[in-house]
C-alpha cells in the first residue's frame, strides 16, 4: 500500500518535471517580458541613464499622444492603416490566385511552388536592403525598368518622396507576403472533396459559382484564421520600413511599429514600451470585433 | 551493483573535473573584449593584436567578441549589466550612455604609469578625458571628414577644388546636370544627416562662440542659451537647402551607404566623409579620377567637424582590472595603433605613428597632415552627447531637418524647434559639460 502512493508520487513528480519545460518556456520568454514591458511604459526608463528610473504615470502615453515627441501620432496611425489595409488585399488576392494556379498538379509545380515560396525563407531586413537598392533614385534597377519601358522620363526618388515611400514600401511587403497566403490556401485547397466539384459540375454550377458556392465554403475557417493572422503579422511588421526608408522622409512612411524600434534605438524604452502596450490592446480589440463580425468558431 | 557502478562513474568523473580546476589552466586569465565597429577585416586585425600578445602573456587569454555591427551596441549594454565583459568598444556615440550608468572604469591610474603616454596626441587627451574630467577609455583612432572630389570632373569642367563652403556649392551647382543624372554633392539627409548640418552651423559661428567643444549646441555665458537663435544659423540653414538642391533629390533619404555609392558610383562630384571611405574609393574608382582636400571653411574662417572616435575602455566590474589594463595599453601602444589605423583609414593617437607607417602622410592622407598643420583654422565639436536627452534629439532631428527640405516648415519654426529642445535638456539636465 505505502509502496503503490510513493509509485504514485514519483509519477505525479515524473509528470510535472515534464510538463516544467512548457510552462517555463512560456513565462520565462513570453509573459515575464510582456509583463515587464508593461511596467515600463508606466516608467521614465531610458537605457541612457537607467540608474534614475522613476514612475511617470501615463505621461509615456500622453507625450506620444499629444505629438510632444516632434512625430505627428495621427498620421502614424493613419499611415498603419494604408499599411495594413493594402498590404493585406493585394497579398490575399494574389495569394489566392496563386493558390488557384497551384491547386491543380502540372509539370514542374514542385520547382513553381519552391520558387513562389522563396521570398517568405528570407529575413524580413534582408529583403528590405534589397527593395532599397531596386528603389534607389539614381541607380535603381527599378527606375532603369521604367526607363526603358517608356513610362517615365527621369529618375524617381521613391524612396525619398512622401507620395510614393509608404507605396514602395508596401509593393515590397506584398511581394514578401504573397507566399503566406499562397501556401496556406493551398494547403486547404487540397483539401477539399472533389465530389463535391463533381455534384456541382453535375449541377451545371459554373466555375465562378462553384468558386464562391463550393471552394470559398470549404475554405472558409482557413481564410478567416490566415486573414487575421496576418493583419497582426503585417501590424507588427516594421522589418522592410525600417530598413527602407526608416519611416522617412519626414515621418511620411513611419507605422506605429516602426515609430516603436525608431524609440528602442534611441533608447527610451519607456516610450517604446508604451506604443507597444498600445499595439497589444489595438490587436486585442480588433481580434474579439474581427471574431465576433465574422462568427468565427474553432468549428468552422 | 549497478549503483555501485554508477556512483563509481560519478566520483571519477567529478574528479576528473577538480583535477581540470586545478591544472595550470585554471590559472589563466581570461579577459572578454567586445568589439562594435565589426568587419572582417578589423576583427583580423584585432586578432592578429591579440595572438601577439597571448604568445608574449601565456597565461592572458583574450576572448574577442565580435556582434553584428547593427546590434553591437545593444549586446555591449547588456553585458555591461550583466557583468560579462571586461574591456569594451567605446565609441563618440556610446560614451556618455556608458558613464551615466557608471558602467565604465577610471582608466587615469594606469594611463598615468604608462611608458607611452608622452607620444599621445592633443586629440587623445581630449577625448580620453571627455566626460567627467576621468579617463574612460583609450582611443583608438579618429574619424575626421574631409572632402572628396572627382578630379576628373573638376579638370574637365575647370572648376577649382573648393576650399570653403561657398567655393563648394558653387562648384557644386556649376557641375549639376540633372538631365544626365549628374550632381555636384552627396547630400545625406537620411539617418544621422543632423550631423552634416551641424558641421555648418560651426563653421558659420566659430567655435570660439560655444559653450564648450563638446557641447556644440550651447552659447558660451549663456546659462543654458542655444545657437539657434544666431542669424548665422539661420544663414546656415538657407545654405544647407541650396546645397541639397545641388544634389539628386532623393539623396533626401541618404545615409552613409547611398552617400558613398553616389560618389562612387559617377552620379555626384563632391562627398563630405570620414578618412574609411579612402578605402572603399581606392578599390572601387581609377586612380586620378578622384582626390581629397581639407574640410570646407565656413564664413567664420574655421572648418569645425566633430573629431570622432572609438576607443577601448574598461569595465567597472571588471574581475582583472590589471591584467585588462595591461592588455588595453599593448592594444594602444604607437605601434599596434599604427598598424590598426593605417589598416583602417583612421587618424591615430600617437604622434610618432609615422615612424611605425608610411600611411599617415602620403597620398590621399595628405590632407589630414595639412590640415593638422593648421589648428586654429580646423577645429572640433560635437553636439552635446552627455544630456540623455541627445538619445531622443537623434531620432527626431532628421525628421524636422527632412520636414525643412520639403518645405513643410520654415527656417524658423525647425530653429525654433531646436531652440527649445536644448533649452528644455538644460533646465531638466543642468548644466552638463
Amino acid at each position: 500500500m505505502k509502496s503503490n502512493k510513493r509509485l504514485g508520487q514519483r509519477r505525479n513528480i515524473f509528470i510535472f518535471c515534464m510538463l516544467l519545460p512548457a510552462i517555463l518556456l512560456p513565462l520565462i520568454f513570453t509573459y515575464y517580458p510582456l509583463i515587464k514591458g508593461g511596467v515600463m511604459a508606466f516608467q521614465n526608463y531610458t537605457l541612457m541613464d537607467i540608474k534614475n528610473v522613476s514612475w511617470c504615470g501615463f505621461d509615456n502615453f500622453a507625450n506620444i499622444l499629444s505629438n510632444e515627441a516632434g512625430v505627428d501620432f495621427g498620421q502614424i496611425a493613419k499611415n498603419t492603416v494604408i499599411w495594413v489595409v493594402v498590404s493585406l488585399a493585394l497579398q490575399f488576392t494574389l495569394g489566392f490566385a496563386l493558390s488557384l494556379m497551384l491547386k491543380k498538379k502540372f509539370k514542374g509545380a514542385g520547382l513553381y511552388q519552391g520558387l513562389i515560396f522563396f521570398p517568405y525563407a528570407v529575413s524580413g531586413f534582408l529583403i528590405g536592403i534589397m527593395w532599397r537598392w531596386m528603389f534607389n533614385g539614381s541607380n535603381g534597377v527599378i527606375n532603369d525598368l521604367l526607363m526603358n519601358l517608356g513610362l517615365i522620363e527621369t529618375n524617381v526618388g521613391w524612396l525619398a518622396q512622401k507620395e510614393t515611400a509608404l507605396l514602395s514600401c508596401m509593393i515590397a511587403n506584398v511581394w514578401y507576403g504573397i507566399p503566406f497566403f499562397t501556401i496556406m490556401i493551398t494547403a486547404a485547397l487540397r483539401g477539399v472533396a472533389p465530389e463535391l466539384y463533381e455534384a456541382a459540375d453535375m449541377d451545371g454550377a459554373s466555375k465562378i459559382q462553384q468558386f464562391f458556392n463550393v471552394t470559398v465554403p470549404s475554405i472558409k475557417s482557413v481564410l478567416l484564421m490566415t486573414v487575421l493572422m496576418r493583419v497582426i503579422w503585417i501590424f507588427n511588421f516594421p522589418d522592410l520600413i525600417y530598413s527602407m526608408t526608416s519611416g522617412g522622409p519626414a515621418n511620411s512612411s513611419q507605422i506605429i511599429t516602426s515609430y516603436m524600434m525608431t524609440l528602442v534605438y534611441s533608447m527610451d524604452y519607456g516610450k517604446a514600451s508604451a506604443v507597444g502596450l498600445m499595439v497589444i490592446a489595438f490587436l486585442a480589440i480588433f481580434t474579439l470585433v474581427y471574431m465576433g463580425a465574422t462568427k468565427y468558431t474553432s468549428e468552422d | 551493483m549497478k549503483k555501485f557502478l554508477a556512483i563509481l562513474l560519478a566520483v571519477a568523473m567529478l574528479a576528473t573535473l577538480f583535477a581540470g580546476c586545478g591544472s595550470k589552466e585554471a590559472e589563466k586569465v581570461t579577459i572578454t573584449m567586445v568589439e562594435s565597429l565589426t568587419s572582417p577585416e578589423r576583427t583580423a586585425t584585432i586578432q592578429g593584436i591579440i595572438d601577439k600578445y597571448e604568445a608574449e602573456n601565456p597565461n592572458v587569454h583574450i576572448e574577442l567578441i565580435s556582434p553584428p555591427l547593427e546590434n553591437a551596441d545593444a549586446k555591449i549594454s547588456q553585458m555591461l549589466m550583466n557583468g560579462e565583459a571586461d574591456i569594451i568598444e567605446v565609441r563618440d556615440q556610446t560614451i556618455a550612455q556608458y558613464v551615466n550608468n557608471e558602467w565604465l572604469a577610471d582608466l587615469d591610474p594606469y594611463v598615468a604609469e604608462w611608458e607611452h603616454k608622452d607620444t599621445l596626441s592633443e586629440d587623445s587627451w581630449t577625448s580620453m578625458h571627455q566626460l567627467d574630467g576621468k579617463c574612460y577609455l583609450v582611443p583608438s583612432g579618429f574619424y575626421q571628414r574631409c572632402l572628396y572630389y572627382r578630379e576628373d570632373v573638376l579638370a574637365d569642367a575647370g572648376v577649382a577644388v573648393p576650399t570653403t563652403w561657398q567655393e563648394l556649392l558653387e562648384a557644386s551647382q556649376t557641375l549639376t546636370d540633372a538631365g544626365s543624372n549628374f550632381f555636384g554633392y552627396s547630400f545625406r539627409g537620411g539617418s544621422s544627416g543632423y550631423q552634416y548640418i551641424d558641421t555648418i552651423y560651426w563653421s558659420y559661428i566659430g567655435v570660439d562662440k560655444l559653450a564648450d567643444p563638446n557641447a556644440g549646441y550651447y552659447l558660451k555665458d549663456g546659462n543654458g542659451a542655444t545657437i539657434f537663435t544666431l542669424p548665422e544659423c539661420k544663414e546656415a540653414l538657407a545654405y544647407y537647402k541650396e546645397l541639397f538642391q545641388a544634389s539628386p533629390s532623393d539623396s533626401i533619404a541618404w545615409a552613409f551607404s547611398e552617400m558613398v555609392e553616389g560618389f562612387i558610383g559617377g552620379t555626384t562630384a563632391f562627398l563630405i566623409q570620414d578618412a574609411e571611405v579612402i578605402a572603399n574609393c581606392s578599390v572601387d574608382m581609377e586612380e586620378g579620377t578622384w582626390n581629397t582636400a581639407p574640410f570646407p571653411i565656413g564664413p567664420s574662417g574655421e572648418a569645425v567637424f566633430p573629431n570622432g572616435f572609438g576607443g577601448w575602455g574598461m569595465a567597472a566590474d571588471c574581475e582583472n582590472k590589471d591584467a585588462a589594463a595591461a592588455f588595453l595599453l599593448y592594444l594602444s601602444n604607437p605601434e599596434n595603433n599604427a598598424t590598426y589605423a593605417a589598416n583602417h583609414a583612421m587618424v591615430p593617437i600617437h604622434t610618432n605613428a609615422s615612424d611605425f607607417s608610411d600611411a599617415f602622410s602620403d597620398g590621399y592622407f595628405a590632407c589630414y597632415s595639412e590640415m593638422a598643420g593648421q589648428p586654429a583654422v580646423y577645429r572640433h565639436a560635437t553636439e552635446p552627447q552627455m544630456y540623455v536627452a541627445f538619445a531622443t534629439f537623434k531620432t527626431e532631428a532628421d525628421a524636422m531637418y527632412q520636414k525643412f527640405l520639403l518645405d513643410e516648415i520654415t527656417d524658423d519654426e525647425l530653429l525654433q524647434w531646436l531652440d527649445e529642445f536644448w533649452i528644455e535638456a538644460y533646465e531638466t539636465e543642468g548644466q552638463l559639460w
